[in-house]
């Protein structure tokens, strides 16, 4: 991160916009999760996102300016039956990007998180490989919207928080799970 | 330029003051963000020649605008307009309700009658709005509701207990109507702003002794980012968060609450 960061400011001078979105997902009860499986999830969902937001939050403070956003959950907000270190990672993620953007706002430095519901991405392949399996019709069924939301509606989302159309939204959580968190 | 092409929008609330204003309501910036993106704006308030006189502004300019009277806490109006818009039209893509008031008053002085008149505004008004738009909405199976609520939807304040009921109610009654109308592909969402610059806070400021205004301002620095920038938040960064919920942008957003607050309600 602190390599990448140090090509940027040479070649660019400056960062406007860090979007923290590498994740992983291992799922688990809790009775089941082991050390190394808590430490990988936390270490890339939750450490990652902490060592991105200081390193561009140096480089967005030497130009007063930046936006920064970080892709949690919906299970940063709700408990969910299969994940146990992977809700912890994300609702690690939702209250440290509030309280970085406490701490960065008087650098005008904005930090949102984005919380997808379930999404049709990679991470999530047997949305769409077997539509008809018990499990992937419960999950559908139990949204209200009835689908898996694509990807490109959350990069929307990314575009409204990262432009300087929500120049005053800061320290909040833009939900894109079709209603699901409502019920 | 175009994310609201081809889109009709009736907003409320959005037609006491015209271009010679010293400053737009959210109702009104939302407008002309909402023109600038290409959408048929129906411009609704109890302020008629203003109302009128904004919509003439506007079509001078080349926007495909119109006013209509609604008092939002009238079903007749709200009937009237709706049965206009389906027959000019045939259609509703869009719902802003964004008529409010607001009292600086606290639970002591707060009396049964302006309690009734913040939550009949505020709150009745809204339901009325989303029964009368959501009804013309699923016949097409689609449609995007946004409802102003207000920071004070989320947290309480030394301020108006009226007003604090009213912005909840609008909040949660957003998450029931967007689960009841998801069926018909209606979404429906918040807005919950922090502090901003509209004609109801230079009304505020003309209403109060000066030492409660300064009390009052005196909540900006309260919030993170209006502290750091010395400034309230423009009615137009509302009026783009709108525009975000209402365009196909947003197509997977429903149920939820966008918080324009500069930070404030995360502390
Ligand atoms: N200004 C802020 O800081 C702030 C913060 C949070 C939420 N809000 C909310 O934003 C919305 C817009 O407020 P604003 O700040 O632009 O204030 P405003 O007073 O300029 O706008 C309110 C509009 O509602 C109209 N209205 C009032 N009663 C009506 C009725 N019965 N029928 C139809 N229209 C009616 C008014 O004529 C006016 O055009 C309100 O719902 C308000 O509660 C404002």
């Amino acid at each position: 991160m602190e390599k990448t960061i140090d090509w940027i400011e040479k070649d660019f001078g400056k960062l406007d916009i860090l979007v923290n979105n590498a994740g992983i997902a291992i799922r688990g009860h809790v009775l089941d999760t082991n050390e190394s499986d808590w430490d990988k999830v936390n270490d890339i969902n939750s450490k990652g996102y902490f060592l991105g937001t200081k390193f561009a939050g140096k480089l967005m403070q030497k130009n007063n300016f930046g936006s920064i956003i970080n892709i949690a959950s919906i299970y940063a907000i709700v408990g969910g039956t299969l994940s146990f270190g992977y809700a912890a990672s994300k609702g690690a993620v939702r209250l440290m990007s509030k309280a970085a953007a406490i701490q960065l706002a008087p650098y005008k430095i904005r930090v949102n998180t984005i919380c997808p519901g379930f999404a049709a991405t990679p991470i999530n392949k047997h949305y769409r490989l077997t539509p008809n399996a018990p499990e992937v019709v419960s999950i559908r069924e139990s949204i209200p919207l009835k689908g898996f939301i694509p990807a490109d509606q959350i990069a929307w989302g990314v575009v409204y928080l990262a432009s300087d159309e929500s120049e005053w939204v800061t320290g909040t959580d833009l939900l894109i799970d079709a209603g699901w968190i409502a019920q | 330029m175009n994310r609201l092409d081809g889109k009709i929008a009736l907003i409320t609330g959005s037609g006491a003051e015209t271009l010679k204003s010293e400053v737009l309501g959210i109702g009104g910036a939302t407008v002309i963000e909402f023109c600038k993106e290409g959408a048929t704006v129906i411009i609704s308030d109890v302020f008629d020649k203003e109302g009128s006189e904004f919509a003439s502004e506007l079509k001078s300019k080349g926007y495909d605008v119109y006013y209509k009277h609604i008092d939002v806490t009238k079903n007749a109006d709200w009937d009237n307009v709706i049965s206009w818009i389906e027959k000019t039209f045939g259609k509703l893509d869009i719902l802003v309700n964004n008529a409010g008031i607001s009292m600086p008053i606290n639970l002591f002085t707060t009396t049964e009658a302006d309690w009734d008149k913040t939550n009949d505004v505020n709150s009745k008004g809204c339901f009325l709005g989303m029964k009368a738009a959501s009804a013309l909405m699923q016949k097409n199976n689609s449609g995007s509701i946004v409802n102003i609520s207000s920071m004070y939807g989320l947290v309480g304040s030394p301020y108006s207990v009226g007003y604090h009921a009213s912005k909840g109610a609008v909040r949660l009654m957003s998450k029931a109507a967007a689960i009841q109308l998801a069926p018909y592909k209606i979404r429906v969402n918040s807005v919950c702003p922090g502090m901003v610059m509209s004609p109801m806070q230079v009304r505020k400021k003309a209403n109060i002794s000066s030492e409660k205004w300064e009390e009052f301002v005196g909540f900006l620095e309260d919030s993170p980012l209006n502290k750091a920038k010395k400034e309230w938040i423009p009615t137009s960064q509302i009026g783009l968060g709108i525009v975000y919920l209402a365009s196909d942008e947003a197509q997977w957003v429903t149920g939820t609450d966008l918080v324009i607050d500069g930070g404030q309600t995360a502390q």
